[in-house]
């Protein structure tokens, strides 16, 4: 729940600041936790972290080396998001559900960076019928 | 003129005198009339609430206030509300490789084998769909490869870059490989062996009132942590379940000609490495043994 309260401060103060020229609308992060990129790959440096449900403003982007990505903004920084990473509605967070229980795993920084990193990392493959 | 003042004062007494015989009963009267008077005010007030519905709309009022103080308590409750089972293990497995991450070296640029496409065609053409797969590269020979416990229909496979560079493994081979290890994960070989007995008996339930709850099912989390590491450095697959998966595999296989040689040259590659390879000298004790997998799927 800190998370997510912190994420919603910063979120808001952006959303002052910036126009709505190409603004595509507010998506929600859905896994536990992850990052903020510098470009649209997962091995950029990470801008921030991020936390489920956090709000993050989603641009549009023409850049082709995007695909798979969008362009964001939380708080004062702008980035890249893994597009499955995003929700257009406030997904159902583990940490949410759970905040008594998450909050006594008593996470520490990094292991919340690391946390965040592992959807940057993971291989998705959905085995799906065609 | 005394006699005249005299007569005044007599006159007065009188005049006094009749006004309060005749007024008394008329006031008798009137406070015997208050009672029988206020009664029938309270029955029309009663009447005009009644008839506005003011009583029932205070009742429903209170009815609301009662159920809004309900639903605030509920919420509250709900903060204490532990995990159910089916949100549990991809959690756990998660925690696991947080907590693990110097040591099993996830996080690292990784080289693009096109993993994605080649294990969605191999589980597409053998039939197994709604599948959600996470395949996480690392960068050490500790762990060869390993499918870790996973909510429903999810499974979260590792799998070694040193193993795949040592042995040359191609996309068929790493998706076999991830194959073998999804029929170890849905025979839940270790989900059995990390499990603690009394994890059922905080999943899913409040701890509002049993504040020690979470402090224990936490103590669970570390104690199936331990448990985790032990079998997968350590304790490993025994050969009845080796025997199984291996056999399952052939099953599987065997009407796919090239896939079936696939798995079959993937196990003597293995073979061959465990036993040029002392890195690799270990991955017996955890998988045994691509030798005996050989012979039990070797055409009789």
């Amino acid at each position: 729940m800190r998370y997510l309260l912190i994420a919603l401060v910063m979120s808001f103060n952006v959303m002052g600041k910036e126009g709505t020229d190409d603004l595509v609308g507010i998506f929600y992060f859905n896994q536990i936790f992850g990052h903020l990129h510098k470009s649209a790959t997962v091995d950029s440096t990470s801008l921030t972290t991020l936390s489920c449900g956090f709000p993050v403003k989603v641009f549009k982007t023409d850049a082709k080396d995007s695909v798979g990505w969008e362009l964001a903004s939380v708080g004062e920084f702008k980035g890249y998001i893994k597009t499955e990473n995003l929700n257009d509605k406030m997904p159902a967070c583990f940490q949410s559900k759970y905040p008594k229980f998450f909050n006594g795993l008593t996470l520490d920084i990094a292991e919340i960076w690391f946390w965040g990193r592992l959807y940057d990392q993971y291989i998705m493959v959905k085995a799906k019928v065609q | 003129m005394i006699n005249i003042l005299w007569l005044k004062q007599k006159f007065s007494k009188l005049l006094f005198l009749i006004f309060t015989l005749f007024t008394l009963p008329a006031f008798a009267a009137a406070s015997n009339d208050l009672p029988e008077a206020t009664g029938k005010d309270l029955d029309s007030v009663r009447k005009i609430l009644n008839n506005d519905k003011l009583e029932e709309e205070a009742q429903n009022k209170i009815k609301l206030l009662n159920k809004k103080k309900l639903a605030e308590e509920s919420l509250i409750k709900q903060k204490f509300d532990l995990p159910v089972e089916s949100e549990f293990w991809t959690f756990v497995s998660e925690l696991f490789l947080v907590k693990k991450a110097q040591l099993l070296k996830w996080d690292f640029e990784k080289p693009d084998y096109g993993l994605q496409g080649a294990i969605e065609e191999l589980f597409r053409n053998l039939g197994f769909y709604e599948k959600k797969l996470k395949v996480l590269l690392i960068n050490t020979p500790e762990i060869t490869h390993f499918a870790l416990p996973a909510n429903k229909n999810e499974y979260i496979f590792l799998i070694s870059v040193p193993f795949i560079r040592t042995m040359d493994l191609s996309k068929l081979e790493i998706s076999l490989i991830i194959l073998e290890d999804f029929l170890r994960s849905e025979n839940e070989y270790l989900l059995s062996y990390v499990k603690e007995k009394d994890l059922e008996k905080y999943l899913g339930t409040n701890f509002y009132d049993k504040k020690e709850s979470s402090a224990e099912l936490l103590k669970l989390v570390d104690k199936m942590l331990k448990n985790y590491e032990v079998f997968i450095f350590t304790k490993g697959f025994n050969f009845q379940q080796q025997f199984d998966v291996t056999s399952k595999m052939n099953q599987i296989l065997k009407s796919n000609k090239q896939l079936w040689n696939g798995y079959s040259s993937l196990l003597t590659k293995i073979d061959k490495l465990i036993q040029s390879n002392l890195l690799y000298k270990g991955y017996n004790n955890i998988y045994p043994s691509p030798e005996m997998q050989l012979k039990w799927i070797s055409p009789k």
